[in-house]
């Protein structure tokens, strides 16, 4: 009966995986074409994205339709992202992001900005962040996955995790205290 | 002060973590809506060898974990398997060494049909046995078996007695002949020539035994006891069976 048990619960993982492939592949090729260019690359991005979709499929299976279809864009986005700055690296044609001055971290976060505004705030200074960066704080704060999880799904490095999580609550920040108009020298 | 100012920061800290969190959902929420207004717009054509390439990842995943839940369960089952196992062989092999019933059963005669010959071996078994009547009967024929019934016209032409075997040789005037043997020894081993012959299992007084038609000569094999017997003749293997059945014992 286990093992029954067994094969019914991963039958319905497989099934998942399945599901995700016939609803969602069309658009993870539209962005990772969108983002490279490039029918073969394209198509590598989406492979690669799927190998990490699998081994976290027991994680993602139990997400609703939206949440999983945002999860694998956001996925397939940071890898083709990851690609195209390769090539450019490769084609000594990537330059880096000049460092954004960042207030430092470790000051507290102003109340003052916290008030009934803060969420139409939040929700309107999010898309002007990076887009990298907000697909980064999804997966951290939203998904809820750690570090290691971010890494992995997608295949950078955890010191990479750290560096973008870093970069991303700071934009964030700066983002709002703009906002407020109070910059903190 | 200092421990109020440190939770107020923690506080602070958490909010924020609150905040991240909302920003997460609105990304997520805003990936969603710009999908939507994307699937009107321009479609990027979908390469087929993607999807081969993709269907052909997710069989090889799926035999992947079929082969991973195969051994996850055995490496589970495989230990109570080979405890029953165990089990049922220390108890099998108990039983054949001390209860002499079930030790007879299983050391019963056994026939096997090979491909070019039949081996019949007599193993251990244990039957007291005694009737008598006289007809036949060679001379200085003690604790010896006979036959009391053989065809007409058939006389004893020849008696062989070895330690452990006996043979009485009946022929009649046309040339024909009957050869019974008997063996006394519970290790004995006898080879009849089956290849291209009838063979089938009769009853001889209540005892499996096996006739052998091959070229015109039949042969008739069973075992009785301790004994092992056979008649080998050219004459209808119905008088044959006859005279199988009418075996006796000289005293």
């Amino acid at each position: 009966m286990l093992i029954l048990f067994d094969t019914i619960t991963d039958e319905s993982q497989r099934k998942k995986v399945e599901d995700i492939y016939v609803n969602y592949s069309k658009d993870m090729f539209k962005v990772a074409y969108n983002i490279l260019n490039d029918y073969q690359l394209a198509q590598d991005a989406v492979q690669s994205a799927f190998i990490n979709i699998i081994n976290y499929i027991e994680k993602i299976s139990d997400y609703d339709c939206n949440k999983i279809r945002a999860l694998v864009v956001i996925i397939v986005r940071n890898i083709s992202i990851n690609m195209y700055k390769q090539i450019k690296r490769q084609k000594n044609l990537f330059i880096e992001d000049a460092d954004e001055f960042f207030h430092d971290d470790s000051e507290p976060f102003d109340e003052k900005l916290i008030n009934g505004d803060i969420f139409r705030r939040v929700s309107e200074k999010v898309k002007e962040l990076k887009t990298e960066y907000a697909d980064i704080i999804s997966l951290k704060y939203y998904y809820g996955y750690s570090n290691k999880d971010i890494a992995n799904l997608l295949n950078i490095t955890q010191d990479n995790v750290r560096i973008r999580l870093y970069r991303a609550r700071q934009s964030l920040k700066n983002a709002l205290y703009e906002y407020k108009g109070d910059v903190k020298i | 002060m200092k421990d109020l100012y440190d939770e107020k920061l923690k506080s602070e800290s958490k909010i924020f973590e609150a905040l991240l969190e909302y920003a997460g959902a609105c990304h997520v929420n805003n990936i969603i809506n710009d999908l939507d207004a994307e699937a009107n717009g321009e479609e990027v054509p979908y390469p087929e060898e993607l999807s081969i390439k993709i269907r052909k990842m997710l069989r090889h995943h799926k035999r992947k974990e079929a082969v991973k839940k195969f051994f996850t369960s055995a490496k589970k089952v495989f230990p109570k398997v080979a405890v029953f196992f165990f089990v049922a062989f220390i108890g099998f092999t108990l039983a054949i060494t001390t209860v002499s019933a079930f030790r007879a059963r299983v050391f019963n005669l056994i026939i096997e049909i090979k491909k070019d010959y039949t081996d019949i071996k007599l193993k251990e078994n244990s039957e007291p046995n005694a009737s008598s009547s006289t007809s036949m009967v060679p001379a200085n024929w003690e604790n010896e078996y006979y036959l009391s019934y053989v065809p007409h016209g058939f006389k004893i032409s020849k008696v062989e007695s070895q330690e452990i075997t006996k043979i009485i040789q009946y022929t009649n005037d046309k040339g024909d002949f009957i050869i019974f043997s008997q063996s006394s020894n519970e290790n004995t081993d006898m080879m009849v020539d089956t290849e291209n012959a009838v063979t089938q299992k009769i009853d001889v007084n209540g005892y499996e035994g096996i006739l052998v038609q091959k070229n015109g000569l039949n042969t008739i094999v069973w075992r009785k006891d301790n004994n092992l017997f056979s008649l080998m003749s050219k004459i209808d293997k119905n008088e044959l069976i006859k005279a199988a059945n009418s075996i006796k014992l000289k005293k």
